[in-house]
């Protein structure tokens, strides 16, 4: 079986980002950027895979500018067999751009699985995944939680969450792409002997050539709720504050 | 086979089990706004497997146009085969618009189409902000914590719209509107769904209880809990929910989950501790009737929707807390 996991990475979104000063994109000066979380458990749901059917061949993907390789380096020492990364100039670029260029590389490269993680958590957008799909016309079953494959079919049955609870299970035939959920499985840390195989490898890099621009976006900061209050003073005070708050509004009694 | 008119605009209205989801009739204010279209221009969009009857209810009631398209497979949602009908409707309608309410699984039609139709997609729409002429499209990124405004002038646009961003309760009926009815014959299936299960547990204690003392990643670890379950235990009727991410870790089981993948609450207080507010957290907690969060970064989205917001660190912040309502509620003893 040969399955090719699309990685994207991320800023640290946990960091309060500055925008440009253009408003164009965010100031990336002081970010630490790491893989995108949704992608490490598409990347862990190919291994697991590998772990029961070693023949297993995994290739990972990357669209990004020359700070992403880092992502499909970390795929190499968790055990991924190859890396690609198609590398763009800008920092950003649309999710039909990044799909396009992905679908670019995988066609005709006979993958049975894609994997790819159902978001990125800065952009948000759970739109690159099942694009890739589109293009490379396979069916796209999204938010998988679960996924068993049998060898021998092809089939591959998959668990989709769908919103408020409600699980679909669905039958898939190879080749198919899969987004991922989080929680699905427990990402694995890489081996120090994997981590020292992955120093000996190198990665593949493809300039990316076209782009479509049809939209223009900025950035800016939310506004604030008019509603809340902020409860200010020393954290003793905030304390007393809030205890008080409660009981007037007869939530404690 | 289909025999549709023109349209401005294409709105699909989300049904499972042939039942329709009230919500997506956000889609016609959406439209409206969108667009400046008027009822005759839009079309409404139903699958299912035998859903003629609330086909022929939404059209008379809105007064719009509907088209139902049946097919055995689409009791279930099945974006694949979506996709395919959907491609059709398009070469048919020519709209400028489709439009979807966003879940994960419409972002897979929605996206899915408009790369193979040369659209642009725009997803998880907030608001539209009319500016200069061509109206911008706002969305959140960045976990809340930054908009994303966008502009364009493509002539095909698909998308997909948070649900509770327009007022479905705005709509006005329209003269009257036509029903047609699509059975959409499905060959070469690739996308199978065989069963749909639900979170079957009964009663659950989260959407009944008055207060909710929900945790995220700011507890740092699951040996925290216990503070936040100390917090739970002052208040009457109450229970702990989580973010994803704390059941993701396992820290707490998946039932505790608040969200849109999760449970949807509204009690009468809401403690957010150590929670960013994801867009799809604040979903499932933003009717609540008090929120109160606690987080150690001051630009943490979950204040945009809370009546009380303290920065704090939770970890420093609950012991002295739980220290001030015991001296109160012993000195009132």
């Amino acid at each position: 079986m040969k399955i090719l996991v699309c990685i994207k990475q991320v800023p640290d979104t946990e960091a309060n980002p500055e925008l440009r000063r253009d408003l164009s994109w965010i100031n990336e000066d002081n970010l630490a950027f790491r893989m995108n979380r949704y992608d490490e458990y598409a990347l862990e749901e190919a291994l697991v895979i590998k772990d029961e059917f070693p023949e297993t061949v995994i290739d990972v993907i990357t669209v990004g500018p020359e700070r992403s390789a880092a992502v499909i380096r970390k795929g190499l020492e968790k055990g991924a067999d190859s890396a690609v990364h198609i590398k763009t100039a800008e920092n950003h670029i649309s999710a039909a751009d990044t799909a396009s260029l992905i679908a670019d590389y995988a066609s005709g490269r006979g993958y049975d699985i894609i994997f790819a993680g159902v978001m990125s958590e800065d952009m948000m957008q759970c739109m690159v995944g099942p694009m890739v799909a589109s293009l490379l016309s396979m069916p796209c079953i999204v938010s998988v939680v679960k996924t068993s494959v049998d060898f021998d079919s092809g089939i591959i049955t998959a668990e989709s969450e769908l919103e408020g609870g409600i699980i679909e299970t669905v039958e898939l035939s190879a080749p198919c792409l899969i987004t991922i959920q989080t929680g699905i499985n427990q990402p694995r840390y890489p081996s120090l002997s994997n981590v020292m195989k992955a120093r000996g490898m190198t990665h593949q890099t493809v300039e990316a050539d076209h782009f479509i621009k049809n939209r223009v976006s900025s950035l800016s900061y939310p506004e604030r709720g008019a509603k809340g209050t902020e409860i200010t003073g020393s954290i003793e005070e905030k304390a007393d504050k809030l205890v008080e708050l409660l009981y007037e509004r007869g939530l404690l009694v | 086979m289909m025999n549709l008119k023109e349209y401005k605009a294409v709105a699909v209205i989300d049904s499972i089990e042939d039942r329709v989801m009230p919500q997506s009739l956000e889609l016609l204010p959406f439209s409206m706004e969108a667009g400046n279209y008027d009822y005759s221009e839009i079309l409404l969009i139903l699958f299912g497997r035998d859903i003629k009857e609330e086909g022929s209810a939404l059209s008379e009631k809105y007064g719009i146009d509907t088209a139902v398209i049946e097919s055995e497979q689409f009791f279930y949602p099945n974006p694949d085969l979506m996709m395919k009908a959907l491609r059709e409707v398009i070469s048919q309608c020519r709209p400028e618009i489709l439009c979807f309410t966003n879940t994960i699984r419409n972002n897979s039609v929605a996206s899915g189409i408009s790369i193979l139709s040369g659209a642009t997609c725009i997803t998880a729409v907030e608001s539209i902000i009319p500016d200069d002429g061509a109206p911008s499209f706002h969305r959140s990124i960045y976990n809340g914590k930054l908009v994303e405004r966008i502009k364009t002038d493509h002539q095909f646009r698909v998308f997909t719209v948070m649900p509770g961003a327009f007022q479905a309760d705005a709509i006005q009926q329209g003269l009257n509107g036509s029903l047609t009815i699509i059975k959409f014959d499905a060959d070469d299936v690739k996308y199978r769904p065989s069963t749909v299960s639900r979170d079957t547990e009964i009663g659950s204690k989260l959407e009944d209880a008055d207060v909710v003392i929900s945790a995220g990643r700011g507890i740092g670890k699951p040996e925290n809990l216990e503070l936040v379950r100390s917090v739970a235990r002052i208040f009457g009727n109450s229970a702990i929910g989580a973010s994803r991410p704390v059941c993701d870790n396992k820290w707490l089981p998946y039932r505790h989950q608040v969200g849109v993948t999760g449970k949807t609450v509204s009690p009468k207080l809401y403690m957010a501790l150590g929670i960013s507010g994801s867009q799809q957290h604040i979903t499932g907690m933003k009717n609540s009737q008090c929120i109160v969060s606690v987080n150690r970064d001051p630009h943490a989205a979950i204040f945009s929707v809370s009546d009380y917001s303290i920065v704090e660190d939770i970890m420093e912040f609950l012991p002295v807390f739980l220290k001030k309502y015991h001296e109160r509620s012993s000195g009132e003893n």
